[in-house]
This record gives C-alpha cells, structure tokens and sequence, in this order.
C-alpha cells in the first residue's frame, strides 16, 4: 500500500487530487455522481464581494485537444454563499479550497474575512482570472502588484493561502517568487491561456465575450515546463500542478516535475467522477512503482 | 445516492430524415423511473480524439417496457457527425436525465406542444409521463427531406403540419397555425415549445398576443459539462444567468429575456 498523504501548507490532504476551482461547482453539485470523500480537496468556485453574473453567453468553446470559457467569474457573491451553499457543503469528508478573486484589495480583503471564520481549511487566491477586465490577472501579471494584493491578504488571513498564478506572463519563477515573497503559503499553476475561437462562415468569434481562457490537454505541456521552473526556483513551497490532467499517469507527470498535489479541471467536464478517477489511478501508478509514498514522486524527474 | 452516469448499449443509430438520426439506448430502471419529458442526455462521444466534451441530446422517448430510450438529433458538427457512425452493440457513457424538464400541473389538460426542426424531438416524450391529456402538435420542419415522427404525434396529439418551403403539407410557419386553432377551438392550458431561438420568438409575440396562458420554453445553449459545475451554458432568465442544464432547460417563455429586447 502506497502512502497517498500529501500536506499542502500544514493540511494533510488524503490523497493529492484536487478539483479545479470553477470546473467543480460547490462541490454539492457532483455528490450524484462520485464519493467526495475520495479525492483530496475540492476547490469550490470563485468567490467575490457582491454578486456577479458573468460574461454574456456563448461561453464556452471546443477546440482541438481543448476547450475555451469565458464565465468570468458567475457567483452568488460571499455573503449569498455563506447564507445558502456553505451549511450544505460544510459537512463534506474533504478539505475545502475557496477561492477568492476580486477587482481590487479591498474586494479580495473583503471576501477573505468574511470566510475567516468558517472551517474552509484553505484559500486560493485568484490572481489569474483572464475573462474579466479587473478579474485579477492584472494583479497576476505585474510581479509588485501581484506582491502587493498578497501581502495584503496575507495579513489578515486567518487560513493558509495559495497563490493561483497565470501562465500568461514572461517569467512564471518570478511571478512565483513575488507570491512567495508576498507571504503565499503554496502555489497552483497554472490557469488557463488566453486565446480565441473563431467561426470562419460567419467571421465571427466563437465566445461572446471574443477571448476566453484555453484548457485542456492542449496546454499540458505548457503547465508541466511552467511547473518545473517554479520548481526549479527552489522557494520552498508546496506547489499544486494542473492543466490537462485527464489520467492518473498525468497526474503523476505533473509530480515528477516538481508538484506536491494536482487540480483537475476539463477532466471533470468530460467525466464528472474524473478527479476520483484520477486519484484511484494514480495509487495504482504508484503502487505499480512500488513507491512507499506518493509524494515520492515529486520533484523525482531524471536529468542525464 | 441518486445515480446517474450509465454505460448504455446502442440498440439502433439511425438515418430518419435528412441529417436526422435516431438512436436507441438501452436504459437503466433509475433513470425510467426519474425521467421527466424534456430531460436531456449528455453523451460521450466515442473515439472524439481531441473533442473533450459531451453532446447534449434531448430525449426523444422512454419506453419503460423495453427499457429502452431514445435520442434524436441533427448532425451539425463534428461531435455530432461521430455520433452518427456509432454502431448497434457499441457501448457508449451517457449522464441521464440531466435538467428540470417540462412539469405539468393536474389542471393543465389541454396541452399544446409547438416544435421546430429537432426541437420536434423532446415533445413527443410529454405521452411518456403524461398519457391522459388533450394533445395538440404543431410541428414545423424546413421542407418534406426533414420530416420525422409525424405519425407518433398523430398516434396521441391532433398535429398541424407546416415546412418552411411547402414542400409537405402547409406552408409557412407552425406558430401561423397557433391563432387559427385558437380562434377555431379555444386557448389551451398550457403551451410546451422546443426549436429554435427565432421560432421561439416568433411563439413570444403570439404568447403576448393571446396573454395569460402558461408557455414554457426548452432553450439550447453551448454546454459544457451538464451536471452545473462550470457555469458555461447559461442563458439570461429573468435579468440573471441561469445554467441550462441544472436550472433549465426548460424556463417560461416570459422569463427568457432574449426573446424580447
């Protein structure tokens, strides 16, 4: 029997499979078709201050090997979640991951305070978000900035935080040197790739919203280079690789390049038991390494 | 736990009409037992490749006693084209029943089911669950190479039959008809539509025209995952986005505000 534990920032997750936040719902969602309590943690959907609608429809396109959303960020609003969703979620047999975004500190501090006395055991903060205009990546692109909003958070955070950091930036170490700098406790990378669809017939973009962000196994080899130089930066925190995963194999290539857990995300919209699915392949690929402990495997990628 | 992700067998997969097909499922007794008329199928497509995502199929049919359900659909694209080479015995993934589908009250009895194009398919599922009501189809197609199922709507519903080029039966549009039959025998109870967003429309003005009876609309959206984690295929319903597939896809005509600006 392999070890499945992993720890991310002094939580131990039981296994290092995780649901992406915004592909998962509030998790409540996906109790018809999978046992919760067989993954490691959900990362329940983004958070902000008030209510918010989102991007008008279409909102989402396929692409070869991939798929294009453009949500930005629909949700009931912190206060709205508290009230309704959370009572029901709150028993789940999992770690819970909110994630937070916002249009500015205020809105990220505001959010943050008002889960600080739930027993979310983690947050994400969302700096990355490419499908709104103040969505956060603008946070996520400027390495003072990005410093500047996590600090802040930090401060008054009652829980650990995770930095979700975007690909869409020249240097992904530096963006993660200034998250970790900022006082971030681990860091998810990576989300999606801003790019676009289009309808060649009617000249038209595919997304109402023209740019969406790219997921998929189309971005896998992207995310694992991007993992394994924030890896290579050796700052000394948890990471939590994602993009592409559909396997349990893929999961495991995400470890060897230097991630101590894994986010499924499209997965689930083709398969919504795919993050436990993963989770019981990569046991078996562990254990067919005859691997004593899963977290073995990270940082384990073999340079001649 | 409420199951509902099956491996279901294809017992048949169809050429109905033009770039129509109809597939039958092996079904399994949940999903018999929980199907309401205009739930929908989120289908795998088998060997995609690099298309990740399900189709949403609505569904056409559910015959308890075979066990069997039955999906009918339009090739437009390449997901769809992949579905259509699927072979009897194939085993293929399926979500089912996915959505609220369309509710009838007792009092609803006189019941008036307005399709267009595949949107035809779902109504006919309404004897399924319903079998005891007054039915009245309309059904419009494009032109005679896409007409289907008549004879199954005349079997339990009196059906008016329109194309678009008046190449089979009447000319014109099925909600032309609508007026006609009010005048001739009275409003119904209730109005159940499915087809496309001008259709839907065009039903809108003539709802607003006759006001005051119930009309309840099937919308189609770009979806991704069905089961309303990723909050792709909304649609704005009463000055918010709804996710088709969790809260819908069935929303009252009045709510759905594209059919109005």
């Amino acid at each position: 029997m392999t070890d499945m534990r992993v720890e991310i920032a002094g939580v131990e997750l039981k296994n290092p499979v995780i649901t992406a936040s915004g592909t998962f719902g509030f998790a409540e969602e996906y109790a018809p078709y999978m046992e919760l309590s067989g993954i490691g943690a959900v990362g329940l959907k983004a958070l902000t201050r008030g209510e918010r609608q989102g991007n008008p429809p279409v909102r989402i396109a396929e692409t070869a090997s991939g798929i294009l959303n453009s949500v930005g960020l629909q949700n009931p609003g912190v206060d709205e979640f508290l009230r309704t969703i959370w009572p029901r979620i709150r028993n789940i047999d999992t770690v819970r991951i909110a994630n937070i975004a916002g249009a500015c500190v205020e809105d990220y501090l505001y959010v943050t305070e008002r889960l600080n006395d739930t027993e979310i055991e983690l947050y994400e903060i969302n700096v990355s978000c490419p499908n709104v205009k103040h969505g956060g990546v603008n946070f996520g692109t400027d390495a003072k900035t990005l410093y500047g909003v996590v600090s802040e958070i930090k401060r008054i955070s009652k829980k650990p935080i995770i930095v979700k950091l975007t690909p869409n930036v020249a240097h992904i170490a530096e963006m993660a040197r200034a998250a970790s700098d900022g006082g971030a406790d681990a860091l998810s990378l990576i989300n999606t790739l801003t790019g676009m669809a289009i309808d060649a017939h009617t000249k038209r973009p595919v997304l109402a919203n023209i740019t969406g962000g790219l997921s998929g196994p189309a971005v896998k080899p992207v995310a694992l280079r991007m993992v394994w130089e924030v890896y290579q930066a050796k700052l000394g925190l948890p990471i939590i690789g994602m993009g592409g995963i559909m396997t349990g194999e893929d999961a495991a290539e995400f470890m060897i390049a230097g991630a101590d857990a894994v986010m499924v995300g499209t997965a689930t919209m083709r398969d919504p038991a795919a993050a436990e699915n993963i989770a019981g392949e990569l046991e078996r690929f562990a254990q067919e390494e005859g691997l004593q402990a899963v977290r073995e495997l990270t940082g384990s990628l073999s340079i001649e | 736990m409420i199951k509902k992700q099956f491996a279901e067998r294809v017992l048949e997969n169809r050429l109905i009409a033009e770039n129509t097909y109809l597939m039958r499922l092996t079904c399994a007794e949940e999903v018999i037992r929980l199907f309401r008329p205009g739930q929908f199928a989120h289908i795998e497509i088998p060997n995609a490749g690099e298309l990740l995502l399900r189709r949403p199929i609505s569904i056409n049919y559910v015959d308890s006693t075979k066990k069997e359900v039955h999906l009918a659909y339009n090739v437009v694209g390449k997901g769809t084209e992949r579905l259509s080479y699927v072979h009897p015995n194939d085993v293929i993934d399926v979500l089912m029943p996915l959505g609220n589908g369309f509710q009838l009250t007792d009092s609803m009895k006189k019941v008036w089911l307005v399709g267009g194009g595949i949107g035809i398919a779902p109504l006919k599922s309404l004897t399924c669950k319903y079998p005891d009501r007054e039915y009245t189809a309309f059904l419009g197609y494009r032109s005679k190479s896409c007409v289907y199922e008549v004879k199954d709507f005349e079997a339990f519903a009196k059906t008016y039959v329109t194309t678009d080029d008046g190449s089979y039966c009447r000319k014109g549009f099925c909600t032309d008809v609508l007026l006609e039959e009010i005048e001739k025998s009275g409003a119904p109870d209730v109005i159940l539509a499915c087809g496309p967003h001008l259709f839907f429309r065009s039903l809108a003005r003539v709802v607003e025209k006759i006001g005051g009876i119930p009309a309840f609309v099937s919308l189609e959206q770009r979806m991704g995952c069905g089961t309303g984690g990723c909050a792709t295929c909304v649609c704005k319903v009463g000055g918010k986005h709804k996710k088709v597939c969790l809260q819908g896809p069935v929303f009252p005509i009045r709510e759905v505000d594209s059919l109005y600006d």
